[in-house]
């Protein structure tokens, strides 16, 4: 008995490395979380720094007073360049997504359950035959013994999966960072933040001429005239406008972008590193709980069978 | 060359910068600073053109394309594995519940006959 229980354990123990793969779901969420992030605030940065420059691109039209034209509207950041970008990042966010369906997928569970359920009525079966038989006791712990096989079985199937996935996705993904980190690092000669803050500076240099010309046009007016209600009221609304575009030059924060990319690497990085981890000491428990269990109903059952045989080759010899 | 292209980019940048800067200065009489402003528009004109070139650049290349048709045939491949091992725990579990409803027969046939 003890060698069957043996062989049985190390069959099972081949078919699994005993690792949950509950290991990968922080640092899956955590890589979805921020290529959602990273995705969404290209998109922004990018708008706005369209925004920016057609309204810089107006103010260059008005100046000349050259008729409307609808290249005004010419972003500078390409459509299609911030559609490639968001693309990239959205197919890491889908790989990510993939792998925690993989992880949180509960049909191992309950294929067990069901496995559990018919070993307990196993031994309600055996108890209405016998009441007092070993059989009645020994169809629980057989089930248990499964319900541990199929849960390895199933982790084991599982994190063969997410281990595929990682081999093939973190490449491709590290080779999408390292396009994107290239874009946004600040000496790009495609760095969106440093574009809205030159945007931001072109549209305070319009904004100062504009302020300049009411002052130019005064020069010939009386104190009185220069204090008129409506002049006072226009140069103050001038003003207002280089101070909000200066305020928000000042607040512009400087390679955010670059830092949320340089995080989604270190995401890749702890997702690599949860693949080599080590032996679930708690499954392997659980493994050697059950076999022990199973092994002590089993010898009852076995003995008991020995007995019946002993005492049937008896009645047949007499 | 790319260095060439962003050395001209980070010098038209440090005179557009200059530019501004007497512009924004208080110092700077009124007619110097709104004759200024057409040279700086001139040249904020010239590093637009110059980094939508850039963009041009950096938009086409075909490692990144590879990568990002790499990873949605990964996620495919994901999606598939998953299906095929839910698909058998599922037979799995269909089995022990179909054993299940012929010992549940099986019982009640027995306490019927006692």
């Amino acid at each position: 008995m003890r060698s069957l229980i043996a062989l049985l354990g190390s069959v099972v123990l081949t078919v699994s490395s005993c690792k949950t793969v509950v290991v990968y779901k922080d640092p899956l969420e955590k890589l979805s979380k921020g290529t959602t992030d990273t995705r969404t605030a290209i998109q922004t940065l990018a708008g706005e720094v369209n925004v920016l420059t057609a309204r810089n691109q107006v103010w260059d039209a008005a100046l000349k007073g050259s008729r409307y034209d609808e290249k005004l509207l010419n972003p500078l950041v390409p459509p299609q360049y911030i559609e490639a970008r968001v693309k990239g990042l959205l197919m890491i966010e889908r790989f990510a997504a993939q792998m925690l369906r993989v992880v949180e997928s509960d049909a191992g569970a309950l294929a067990s359950k069901q496995v559990v359920d018919f070993a307990k009525d196993v031994g309600t079966f055996a108890g209405t035959i016998n009441s007092t038989s070993p059989a009645k006791n020994y169809a629980a712990p057989l089930g248990g013994l499964a319900k541990v096989v199929i849960d390895l079985y199933d982790g084991s199937r599982r994190e063969d999966i997410l281990e595929r996935g990682i081999h093939d996705g973190i490449p491709a993904a590290r080779q999408v960072l390292l396009v994107l980190e290239s874009d946004f690092k600040p000496s790009s000669p495609v760095n969106l933040d440093k574009m809205k803050n030159e945007e931001l500076k072109s549209l305070r240099v319009h904004q100062i001429a504009a302020y300049d010309g009411i002052l130019h046009s005064e020069q010939a007016l009386t104190e009185t005239d220069k204090a008129s209600p409506a002049r006072v009221k226009a140069r103050f609304d001038a003003l207002h406008d280089i101070i909000e575009t200066q305020r928000l030059i000042d607040q512009a924060s400087s390679d955010q972008v670059y830092q949320t990319i340089i995080s989604l690497d270190e995401s890749l990085d702890a997702l690599v590193a949860a693949s080599k981890g080590g032996v679930d000491e708690e499954e392997l428990k659980a493994l050697t709980n059950q076999l022990t269990t199973f092994s002590d109903n089993a010898a009852a059952l076995l003995e008991a069978v020995t007995a019946l045989k002993t005492a049937t080759s008896a009645d047949k010899s007499k | 060359m790319p260095d060439r292209r962003e050395e001209l980019l980070e010098r038209v940048t440090l005179v557009i910068n200059a530019l501004q800067n007497i512009q924004a200065d208080s110092r700077t009489p009124l007619d110097a600073a709104l004759a200024v402003v057409e040279p700086i528009r001139k040249l904020t004109d010239y590093r637009r053109a110059m980094r939508r070139i850039e963009f041009q650049i950096h938009a086409g290349m075909a490692e990144y394309q590879a990568a990002v048709s790499q990873l949605r045939r990964i996620s495919d491949t994901l999606a598939a594995d998953l299906v095929a091992h839910q698909t058998h725990m599922q037979h799995v579990a269909l089995a022990a519940q179909a054993a299940d409803a012929v010992l549940s027969v099986a019982i009640a046939v027995g306490a019927m006959a006692i």
